[in-house]
């Protein structure tokens, strides 16, 4: 499973990071001194029972939020030293992001979701319906094009966030639980989807997930438990 | 593109934004609506200011206009004749009419009361004499001759009726009594009490003949319309050089005090209506615009995951606002303008302060007032989109993902 000789320079790293959440009186360590490095061209899987803290790491990675104490490094950019705008810009030219929940915008159809992102960095409308059909098209919603997210499954809403995150051309695409809200057959063919990209296009993915079967599809997989990285699963995951 | 997506988000939740149209529209429609009354209101006290009490124009000796005179004599402009020709023969003069006013007493047969003599010429002011409603008389009636006609006030003081002869009596420019004796041609109520009650009009030979003089104290010119003022002044100024010396020409507008007080009144009035109106508007659509944010929290959290900057969300749902108060804003303008055009036909009259005539109630619709109806509840839509949107924007983008849940 582990291909690190494949891929190429490091795109992510995590130092001894720390995160912990205050909840009045209590505090939840989120992640505790997590060491991770993550190269270009990886499929890697965060893997671990609800609670490990994938979602934390995930967040941290993706620019949304900020370590309690350690380094996060992406692309070579430490995090900590941009303002909000700053990271709003870095995330729109870096990062891609599929939820568990698919988010798309529910007033726009598929090609307008796809082309939301180039808003953001001003790509003139020619070029942003242009790109926006063909990410479309090589996710195979092709037909799919004027439909709203209420029109389409799950599987399809799915796929026009993939194409969303797609089609700015990012360095990295993360994904928290992209399947957790599909059904078997249609999370494999999102995730052998998302693999199929990553050799194709060249764009390192890091997703997480609970669900054995899905992780039988990434290049490498992080272990965690307890907000810590884990050498291996302790108990089979029961979903 | 961003337009495109303000509109659909707008039309989004059709029952909260057919609320939120309704009380825009309301708004647009009551703000069109009060603006084109008091405008109304505004614009005939000024005509009736014009044309009831000063004319557009009033020529005067200087004497006259700065109460100066030590004997009223220096008031009178003499040889006024052909100075008064030239005037009526400019272009945008409609009329001009020599004028004497003098205070005198007005005796019936057990009653004497003092009153405001004013000339009225039955030709050259047949517009003001035709603006006088006769309660009693026709004014018809009143054409040359030794003739009155009696503020309704002034005659139940007198307890005088039409064709009634009164005694009127007077001082003489060189300080002597005079008496005439005058007959009521018509009582009439000019649409203000506080004239009606002290105030009867003759004929200026009647007063020239009971004041013992060929010469006049003013000049009342009247001119086509009361856009032509300052036209008319410039041209009437021009002329003035020709006559006797002295002479100064007054403008409505310095000479109604009264019409200046009233109008700042119902300017600070009409800003405090459109204040409270607009107060409504806010209150109303703050509440259900806040809520479609609030709801929208989460899709905050995923633009901002895209990329996109706390301040561009601000502006796309103000964006939103905007959106929503230029559609509730033309409903409620259209809205306006039909209520206005039907509350024009229906022939509705109603009691107005200082008035003693109902006054016809009719709504003027200048474009003016749309804009600035619509500017008004455009800038209260982006007012009440902006403040949930800046609140809910500044949640941490983690937070605000988890509402997607
Ligand atoms: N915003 C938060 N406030 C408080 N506790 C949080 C917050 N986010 C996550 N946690 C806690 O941190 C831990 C890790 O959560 P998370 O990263 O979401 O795990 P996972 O994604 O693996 O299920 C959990 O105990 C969770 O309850
Ligand atoms: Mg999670």
């Amino acid at each position: 499973m582990i291909q690190l000789g494949e891929h190429g320079a490091v795109l992510l790293q995590a130092q001894d990071v720390c995160k912990t959440y205050h909840l009045g009186e209590t505090s939840v360590q989120a992640l505790q001194h997590v060491d991770l490095e993550v190269r270009e061209g990886e499929f890697l899987a965060l893997a671990g029972s609800s609670g490990s803290g994938k979602t934390t790491l995930l967040n941290l990675f993706g620019c949304l939020d900020r370590p309690t104490s350690g380094r996060i490094l992406v692309a070579g950019t430490d995090v900590a030293k941009l303002d909000p705008d700053a990271l709003a810009e870095f995330r729109a030219a870096t990062i891609g992001f599929i939820f568990q929940t698919f988010n798309l915008f529910p007033v726009l159809s598929a090609r307008e979701n796809v082309e939301y992102p180039m808003l953001l960095n001003k790509t003139p409308a020619p070029e942003r319906e242009k790109r926006a059909k063909e990410a479309l098209e090589r996710v195979g919603l092709a037909r799919f094009l004027d439909h709203r997210p209420d029109q389409l499954s799950g599987g399809q809403r799915q796929r026009v966030a993939i194409a969303r995150a797609l089609v700015k051309r990012p360095k990295i695409i993360f994904a928290d639980e992209p399947t957790a809200n599909l059904d078997k057959k249609t999370a494999v063919e999102v995730l052998t989807l998302m693999r199929d990209l990553n050799s194709s296009e060249k764009v390192t993915f890091v997703f997480s997930t609970h669900d054995s079967m899905i992780l039988s599809l990434a290049s490498r997989i992080f272990h965690m438990s307890d907000g810590r990285q884990v050498a291996a699963p302790e108990t089979p995951h029961a979903h | 593109m961003r337009i495109r997506i303000a509109i659909r988000n707008t039309f989004r939740n059709k029952r909260r934004t057919a609320l939120n149209v309704f009380m825009i529209a309301s708004g647009v429609a009551s703000l069109i609506l009060f603006k084109g009354f008091s405008a109304n209101l505004i614009l005939s006290i000024r005509e009736g200011t014009i044309q009831f009490q000063y004319g557009h124009l009033q020529v005067a000796r200087e004497s006259l206009w700065k109460n100066s005179a030590e004997n009223p004599n220096e008031n009178l402009i003499p040889d006024y004749q052909g100075l008064l020709k030239r005037i009526q023969d400019v272009p945008s003069v409609k009329s001009a009419t020599g004028w004497i006013g003098f205070y005198g007493l007005l005796g019936a047969k057990d009653r004497t009361v003092g009153a405001q003599l004013l000339s009225l010429d039955p030709v050259n002011e047949s517009l003001r004499l035709s603006n006088l409603v006769m309660v009693e008389g026709k004014a018809a009636n009143y054409t040359g001759g030794q003739k009155v006609l009696l503020g309704a006030g002034v005659a139940s003081a007198l307890r005088a009726k039409v064709g009634d002869n009164l005694n009127l009596l007077g001082y003489t420019y060189d300080g002597l009594v005079n008496a005439l004796d005058v007959e009521v041609a018509g009582i009439f109520k000019s649409g203000l009490k506080e004239i009606d009650n002290v105030t009867a009009m003759i004929p200026l030979e009647v007063s020239q003949k009971l004041l013992d003089t060929k010469d006049v104290e003013k000049f009342i010119i009247y001119l086509k319309s009361t856009e032509l003022t300052e036209d008319g002044r410039r041209a009437v100024s021009s002329l003035l050089d020709s006559g006797p010396r002295g002479l100064e020409i007054k403008p409505w507008y310095e000479l109604a005090a009264f019409y200046k007080e009233v109008r700042s009144f119902y300017n600070l009035y009409d800003a405090v209506i459109q204040l409270i109106i607009l107060s409504l508007v806010l209150i109303g659509i703050l509440n259900t615009i806040g809520m479609s944010v609030f709801e929208r929290t989460g899709e905050m959290g995923t633009m901002r995951a895209l990329g996109e900057t706390q301040r561009n969300i601000v502006r796309q749902f103000v964006l939103e606002g905007a959106v929503l108060g230029v559609f509730g804003g033309v409903v409620g303008a259209v809205a306006g303008a039909v209520l206005a055009l039907v509350i024009n036909a229906i022939d509705f009259r109603a009691p107005m302060p200082g008035a003693s005539l109902p006054q016809r109630i009719q709504i003027l619709l200048p474009i003016w007032n749309f804009v600035e109806a619509l500017a008004l509840t455009l800038a209260a839509s982006m007012v009440a989109a902006v403040i949930p949107a800046v609140r809910a924007v500044k949640l941490e983008i983690v937070d605000a993902l988890r509402r997607n849940i």
